[in-house]
């Protein structure tokens, strides 16, 4: 046998059900969306739940500012965990250990625990003696707690990857750049942030594809309405009445556009940042 | 600009191993000092000490007679290549150069142009534009050491900064560092595993073993005048020969020589370089003068390239009433017509000799 | 020549404050949500304004030991297994037949292998769930699948990156040395890559163990799980004692799993 036809042999296991469950998915979904696949009656062509009220536009707005925002925060912490993990001493491996070790924790109990530090008569507001000015971040309208957590899990993540890329060349870097007359400041700006850029610009790019898809935080911490994507697809589709279902796989689709979107944004973008590799 | 740079008495642990102890030196203002020693010497330590990027257990380092303890790496004024050329990644070979003067506030554009001069230093005026992955090694590390001397430092510390460079590159590397002591006169340290970068580059050397100075000299004071066996052996010393001192002579198998004055009497070593000795063929009909030169038997010839080492047996001279056998190492120009077992005379050259404690 | 140290620049007398008060608040944002959570599983009484718990008790602690939740945490188990096996091997099988592959065909079978990262796990499930019902076939094996799907990119991930700094040369130095093809592998390339593959079957087990989704949406609520257990006990209030006492039985697995993979085992290298 060819070592090509060999190869793929071997590759099939985990090709095929990749490729199937995903086109089956994506086909199914656009099906429904279309009214072309109804669970009861016939097939009727509708784009209605493609356009029902500009529900959809502004749950894909909720969504794409949510994960907007989380990605910035993540990114932001992220690389801030890294540069001390990268430069400092000893409470530097513990830091290190402590943010890889959040890493594996469930969206879900970040969610919960988010819910418990800051809900309006959570851990926090009891430390600030509940003030009656204590933003409301569980239930807002911001989101606040939903984008905390996301930035919380986020930044270990984003920490976690720039570390991984830097490690080796962060230190002898950053002591040449010493010795070269930079401050602190200086060897983080010039040194550490040009040297993470790559990293960060890819792993901002997963952060952000992620979040817009994360259905826990913003379900636990959210408003009960307006909606963003995850939660109004899940809920629609869950809905007792089955005309939703089309709505649920438009809204599905909506988030599969965006991130696609984002996707192919991000890596345009990427390939500019790593021109000077 | 030159600044003198001194250690006073440093000592650095780690954990519960020290790997520098009490170490004193001084290195003058516009000179060149080689610290020579192995790995694990505590060579790169003590430099690490002096630009800052490590503080000593103990001790102090001034830089012109100040102590330069609580000044941070970035304001010390000292500058160092690295062995890797750590150019920044994302700067173009320019910029990297560049860096100091951006790093004190200068203008991008001033910054530059003061970095070509650098990089016309080190002739490399034309991959200006170019991306560090873009460069040999030797360009690369010359491009480190233009960025090093941008910074405008007051003492120029280089850390095994050629060791990874083939040997033709080295020797060009030698003669731009001698070219920037004449342009720029800065005072420098080097650090090297290489008694001959060492003894090439360097007015005085440093010997460094388990963290402490053995001995440091002039370069030919060192070779011929060591202070130790092990100062010795660092500096590629192959004969150290028993015997005994006494009233200012040395007796052994190469016979009675006359030694440096002060030494006290009881056995001693007789160091003498194998470059200083000579071989005489018994068969060119002996030696002219009265004092009979000690004979061997030779037992290795060795290529060494241009040169030859020699191995002989030499036996005490019949009537001394010693039977001492010793191996002396010989190194010769040329390619002499010399076999093992050939019977060879060993001399002296200028009959003065070195003794160091047995 | 050295192993790999953080710097220690010791800083300018001005700026010596800055840096520990960032360790400090890097410190802080990493810990602090942990804390009402580990208060909250061992508090008995914790009214409004107190900032502390008034009373401790092990109940929150002890619904744990519940038959329903004990029936939850196996099939969590179960499931984060059944993931972790076949995305695992196929993980390993795909990553090692890429590197065979001429350019053009392994970029096209990364592709699809690192797809599902790009499509929100819900719009997957919810898309799937329509073709696995036509299908009959049963709830857990359609989640195995759905997750198993999920988990792929993560282990294919994990092998390339084990292989691209795996060196070709070790198997060609064995076999200089005499070593047949079969103890090549038993005595090379499994063990150098035994961390690749622990990492690997970790992130795949992480996969089943946490998923809420898909367990829900395609379980339809015959799989309950313990992340299915936690959900209803969060959504709902006035449950922070077993919220926060299922959360730390959701945390602490992984965490141990974890700590065993950094256990340095003596062919780790640095």
């Amino acid at each position: 046998m060819a070592p090509r036809a060999r190869a793929l042999l071997i590759a099939a296991p985990a090709v095929l059900p990749v490729a199937l469950v995903l086109t089956g998915a994506l086909v199914a979904a656009l099906l429904q969306s279309l009214g072309l696949l109804p669970i009861i009656g016939e097939p009727e062509f509708s784009t209605a739940a493609w356009d029902a009220d500009g529900e959809l536009l502004l749950a894909t707005g909720i969504s794409v500012y949510i994960a907007a925002a989380s990605t910035v925060l993540s990114v932001v912490v992220g690389f801030l965990i890294a540069a001390y993990v990268l430069t400092s001493g000893v409470s530097s491996r513990v830091l290190a250990v402590l943010s890889a070790a959040s890493v594996p924790i469930p969206h879900l109990v970040a969610a919960g625990a988010m819910g418990l530090l800051l809900s309006d008569a959570g851990f926090l507001a009891r430390v600030f003696g509940m003030p009656s000015g204590f933003p409301g971040l569980v239930g807002g309208r911001g989101w606040g707690a939903a984008i905390l957590e996301f930035g919380w899990k986020e930044s270990a993540f984003v920490a976690l990857v720039l570390v991984g890329s830097m490690a080796r060349s962060a230190g002898g870097l950053c002591e040449a750049a010493a010795t070269l007359g930079a401050s602190a400041k200086q060897r983080m700006l010039h040194v550490l942030l040009p040297l993470a850029l790559p990293a960060l610009g890819v792993s901002a790019l997963v952060v952000f594809v992620y979040t817009l898809g994360s259905y826990e935080a913003p379900w636990l911490l959210g408003p009960v309405s307006p909606e963003p994507l995850p939660v109004r697809a899940v809920r629609l589709f869950g809905s007792i009445d089955l005309t939703a279902r089309p709505e649920a796989m438009a809204t599905a689709l909506a988030s599969v556009v965006v991130g696609l979107a984002a996707i192919g944004a991000g890596l345009l973008l990427l390939r500019r940042v790593r021109g000077w590799r | 600009m030159s600044s003198s740079l001194t250690f006073d008495r440093v000592s650095r642990m780690f954990g519960q191993s020290e790997v520098l102890s009490d170490v004193s030196l001084t290195v003058p203002a516009r000179s060149l000092v080689a610290l020579l020693g192995a790995s694990g010497s505590g060579k790169s330590t003590l430099l690490r000490i002096a630009s800052g990027l490590d503080a000593p257990s103990s001790g102090s380092v001034l830089v012109d007679g100040q102590d330069a303890s609580a000044v941070p790496a970035e304001n010390r004024g000292i500058a160092v290549v690295f062995q890797k050329p750590l150019l920044f990644p994302h700067l173009t070979v320019v910029d990297n150069v560049a860096f100091p003067a951006r790093m004190a506030g200068v203008t991008r554009r001033e910054a530059r142009s003061q970095a070509l001069e650098f990089l016309d230093l080190v002739q490399l005026g034309g991959f200006a534009r170019r991306m560090p992955g873009q460069l040999s090694g030797g360009q690369e590390q010359r491009v480190s050491l233009a960025r090093a001397l941008a910074a405008q430092p007051r003492i120029l510390l280089l850390d095994e900064p050629f060791s990874s460079l083939d040997s033709r590159l080295t020797d060009d590397m030698y003669e731009l560092v001698g070219k920037i002591r004449a342009e720029l006169e800065p005072t420098i340290v080097l650090v090297t595993h290489d008694r001959r970068e060492a003894s090439v580059l360097a007015d005085t050397i440093a010997v460094l073993d388990e963290g402490t100075i053995l001995q440091h000299g002039p370069v030919p004071e060192l070779h011929y005048q060591p202070a130790t066996r092990a100062v010795n052996r660092i500096l590629g010393g192959l004969n150290e020969v028993p015997g005994h001192a006494a009233g200012g002579f040395h007796t052994s198998v190469l016979g009675r020589v006359r030694v440096q004055p002060g030494v006290p009497d009881g056995p001693a070593l007789l160091v003498v370089r194998q470059e200083a000795l000579r071989l005489i063929r018994n068969d060119d009909g002996g030696t002219s003068s009265g004092d009979e030169a000690p004979t061997g038997v030779v037992t290795e010839v060795k290529s060494m390239g241009a040169h030859v080492l020699v191995r002989v047996r030499v036996e005490s001279a019949p009537g001394s009433g010693s039977t001492a056998v010793e191996s002396i190492a010989v190194e010769l120009a040329g390619a002499p017509a010399l076999r093992a077992g050939d019977r060879v005379g060993v001399s002296l050259a200028g009959g003065q000799g070195w003794v160091v404690r047995a | 020549m050295q192993a790999y140290q953080p710097v220690r620049l010791r800083a300018a007398g001005g700026t010596g404050i800055t840096r520990p008060l960032l360790g400090g608040l890097l410190f802080l944002w990493i810990l602090l949500p942990l804390v009402p959570l580990i208060l909250w599983s061992v508090a008995a009484e914790w009214r409004a304004p107190d900032v502390l718990p008034g009373a401790f008790s092990t109940d929150g602690l002890a619904a744990l030991l519940r038959p329903e939740v004990l029936t939850a945490t196996g099939a969590s188990l179960v499931l984060g297994l059944s993931v972790a096996l076949p995305a695992t091997v196929l993980g390993a099988l795909a990553a090692f037949a890429i590197r065979r592959l001429p350019n053009g065909w392994a970029r096209g079978v990364e592709m699809i292998l690192l797809a599902p990262l790009a499509i929100p796990p819900f719009a997957l499930v919810m898309g799937s769930n329509v073709l696995l019902l036509g299908a009959r076939v049963p709830a857990f094996p359609s989640v195995v699948l759905v997750l198993t799907v999920t988990a792929l990119p993560y282990t294919v991930f994990m092998f390339r990156a084990a292989l691209a700094s795996y060196d070709d040369q070790f198997e060609e130095v064995a076999r200089t040395l005499g070593a047949s093809s079969r103890a090549v592998l038993a005595r090379v390339r499994i063990p150098l890559l035994a961390r690749a593959t622990a990492r690997a079957a970790f992130l795949a087990f992480l996969v089943g163990w946490s998923d809420y989704i898909t367990t829900l949406l395609v379980g339809g609520g015959q799989l309950l799980t313990l992340p299915l257990v936690l959900g209803s006990a969060a959504s709902a209030t006035g449950n922070e004692q077993l919220t926060a006492a299922l959360s730390l039985a959701m945390i602490v697995p992984p965490l141990l799993l974890l700590a065993l993979l950094a256990v340095p085992g003596p062919r780790r290298r640095r």
